[in-house]
């Protein structure tokens, strides 16, 4: 590969791949703060049973 | 009792359905020819300004809207202002548009997924370009259609049972929540990058792919000052993450009150990015491969080599073939000068090999190392470097010819009806199966749109809104489905995206930018967001975004102006065109000043 072809792998790599990973880091550090109802307590599976009967209820 | 809303279970769920509603099939066919076509590598630049300036701060737009008024997306255009509701239902009928044509390439990908396991687009003893007439006049039967939209000549069956297959896909992912689709999304959104992994591995290891990689890679800056490669930056980067379609702001409704959005929104803008970036390497590898296997079966030299070629051989036509430098040359010259003959008969075209030749024992290698010795002497450069250009040259005249569809349905199922035994099976397997886990994810998104502005406004239940809409889009892809049908699929998806998602686009810009209070839609965007946005994102929604779209707007009229788009007849253009754009946002107009279940005011006053 030519040389300038390298420059734009490794710069656009850093650029989306790095920007990318550094704001999937922050959902890490500050992700407690949201409320997600599977992220406060409990299992994913039963969380997803419950949240699913309420849509039902709530349908119905 | 009023209804509650439901909600994404985690953040990961929602960030990957947004994720995987901005991906698609133009990340893949889209994003990597355009790239190539516009100063390679130095595309990135303008591309990567487009992402901060545009890209993002429109998304913050679509999800701020959906989140802050926790509605699809007319709900939202609704209370943000009363004027602006019927914007909302447009940016949905648009969606439902986009569906319906859509999921007929869904159909196409699933029916070449079966083709592959016996590599069906070219059967033993054809020439290589076949999958090319396996694809039009085979597959697809356009030829009878004679180019004329208005002569359906008939139905493709496969298509259509493909089609139906997509459809109840949908409905079954879809019809039970946003509860179903957190599941989904967990399988459907990384699959691809898996898969598009394990075929980059297995591209980046074949001849021609690192020439490949150049031509998409190795920056031309002069390109830098072209206005028309900063349009097109823009331009993909508005369609590739689903602007306008208000899917995103539906998704971002189903929030909960304390969710980032901003972050969210960076994520989505990335990870779209991060997609077309690494499907532009798989693309070019493969097309870098192509142009070297071609290279190598001796029919590809173009009319400069070629000519070079003849007039080197008029040149030694005089002397006696045993004074050539090389025993080699003595005896490839004997043979081969009749076809350069043949070839200077032919205007200078390609020599091709006769079947005297090929019973006389002169094989397609014989051909290529002939010339590039030739061409290599004349040019005082190596034999591998003459190679080099002509992968090169090969490469970049398969990047400015195919495009889209052709390169997923061309392109490729010829690189890999070249590649050796059961590569072709397992290469093939995998590229439809990746093709169908990118736009899967994107058109259920397209259908949950429509489905939560129904739900929302008019207080149809999810499984009947689905339905309704599922077996509407159905039918109305029958005509895609048809041998004219990608004439339709042409004509419908210009019009649809350069009048109704720009134009959409547009309005949201100025909705948030100048019609509602900015700085209360800022606040709110922050409040949980873990990236603040100050007053670059209210240069870019109020001055810049309007400016950008308002330009391409322009310049698509003055271009329909100018010449009919494709050579289609006028009629066609106006009634799949024209009347179909008046249409989605008559519809749109409609819907909006239709009244709304008391049921659903209950819930939106909640």
């Amino acid at each position: 590969m030519t040389l300038g072809a390298w420059v734009m792998l490794v710069a656009g790599s850093i650029a989306i791949y790095g920007g990318l990973i550094y704001c999937i880091m922050l959902t890490r550090k500050h992700g407690q703060s949201h409320e997600y109802s599977d992220e406060t307590e409990g299992g994913n599976e039963e969380r997803d049973n419950i949240q699913g009967q309420k849509d039902t209820e709530a349908r119905n | 009792m009023a209804e509650q809303r439901e909600r994404w279970t985690t953040r990961r769920s929602f960030i990957l359905a947004a994720v995987g509603s901005a991906v698609g099939l133009g990340n893949l066919w889209r994003f990597p020819t355009i790239a190539a076509q516009n100063g390679g590598g130095a595309f990135l630049i303008p591309y990567f300004i487009a992402l901060v300036t545009a890209g993002i701060p429109l998304l913050i737009v679509e999800f701020g809207l959906g989140h802050m008024h926790q509605g699809a997306a007319p709900t939202a255009f609704k209370k943000a202002n009363k004027r602006f509701e019927w914007v909302g239902w447009w940016s949905l009928m648009c969606s439902v548009v986009v569906a319906t044509y859509y999921c007929v390439i869904m159909a196409w990908s699933l029916n070449y997924l079966v083709h592959s396991f016996n590599v069906a687009w070219r059967p033993p003893g054809t020439p290589q370009d076949y999958p090319v007439t396996f694809f039009d006049k085979e597959f697809l039967r356009v030829a009878e259609a004679g180019g004329n939209p208005f002569n359906l000549a008939g139905v493709a069956l496969p298509i259509v049972l493909g089609l139906a297959i997509t459809w109840i896909a949908i409905y079954l992912i879809i019809s039970k929540g946003i509860g179903q689709v957190s599941k989904v999304v967990l399988i459907t959104v990384p699959m691809p990058f898996i898969l598009l992994a394990l075929l980059f591995i297995r591209a980046i290891m074949m001849r021609g792919a690192v020439t490949g990689m150049d031509i998409y890679l190795t920056p031309d800056f002069s390109r830098i000052f072209d206005a028309k490669v900063w349009l097109a930056a823009y331009g993909q980067m508005f369609f590739s993450l689903s602007i306008g379609f208000g899917t995103l702001t539906a998704y971002a409704s189903f929030l909960p009150k304390k969710a980032d959005i901003n972050n969210s929104a960076f994520i989505t803008a990335l990870g779209d990015c991060g997609t077309s970036f690494f499907a532009g390497m798989v693309v070019f590898s493969v097309i870098g491969f192509l142009a070297f296997a071609q290279a190598d079966a001796g029919f590809q030299y173009d009319s400069i080599v070629a000519r070079q070629y003849i007039e080197r051989l008029n040149g030694l036509k005089d002397k006696d073939p045993a004074g050539l430098e090389e025993p080699a040359d003595r005896e490839d010259y004997a043979v081969l000068e009749g076809m350069a003959r043949a070839a200077e008969v032919k205007d200078g075209k390609p020599a091709e090999l006769v079947p005297e030749q090929i019973k006389a024992g002169v094989k397609p290698e014989h051909v290529r190392n002939f010339l590039a010795r030739i061409v290599a002497r004349e040019k005082g450069i190596s034999v591998e470097q003459v190679e080099e250009k002509e992968i090169y040259r090969k490469a970049t005249q398969i990047t400015a010819e195919q495009s889209g569809p052709g390169l997923a349905f061309k392109v490729f199922p010829i690189a890999i009806s070249m590649m050796p035994g059961i590569w072709q099976v397992v290469v093939g397997v995998l590229f439809f199966t990746m093709l169908l886990f990118l736009a899967i994810d994107s058109a259920f998104s397209l259908v949950e749109g429509i489905v939560a502005g129904l739900h929302d406004k008019f207080g149809v239940s999810r499984l009947k809104a689905t339905a309704i809409v599922c077996a509407l889009c159905f039918f109305v892809g029958m005509l895609f489905c048809t041998y004219a049908g990608l004439l339709w699929l042409d004509i419908v998806d210009q019009w649809i995206n350069s009048y109704g998602l720009v134009l959409v686009g547009l309005f949201e810009a100025i909705l948030v930018g100048w019609v509602i209070k900015t700085a209360a839609f800022r606040e709110h965007v922050n409040r949980h967001s873990e990236i603040k946005i100050g007053l670059l994102w209210n240069i870019c929604v109020k001055v810049l975004t309007p400016i950008i779209l308002g330009a391409t707007v322009v310049l698509s009229i003055g271009q329909d102006i100018k010449a009919p788009y494709g050579g289609y007849p006028i009629w066609s253009l106006i009634i799949g065109g024209w009347m179909m754009v008046l249409a989605v946002v008559g519809s749109g107009v409609l819907l909006s000043v239709l009244k709304e279940r008391k049921k659903a005011q209950e819930a939106q006053a909640k």
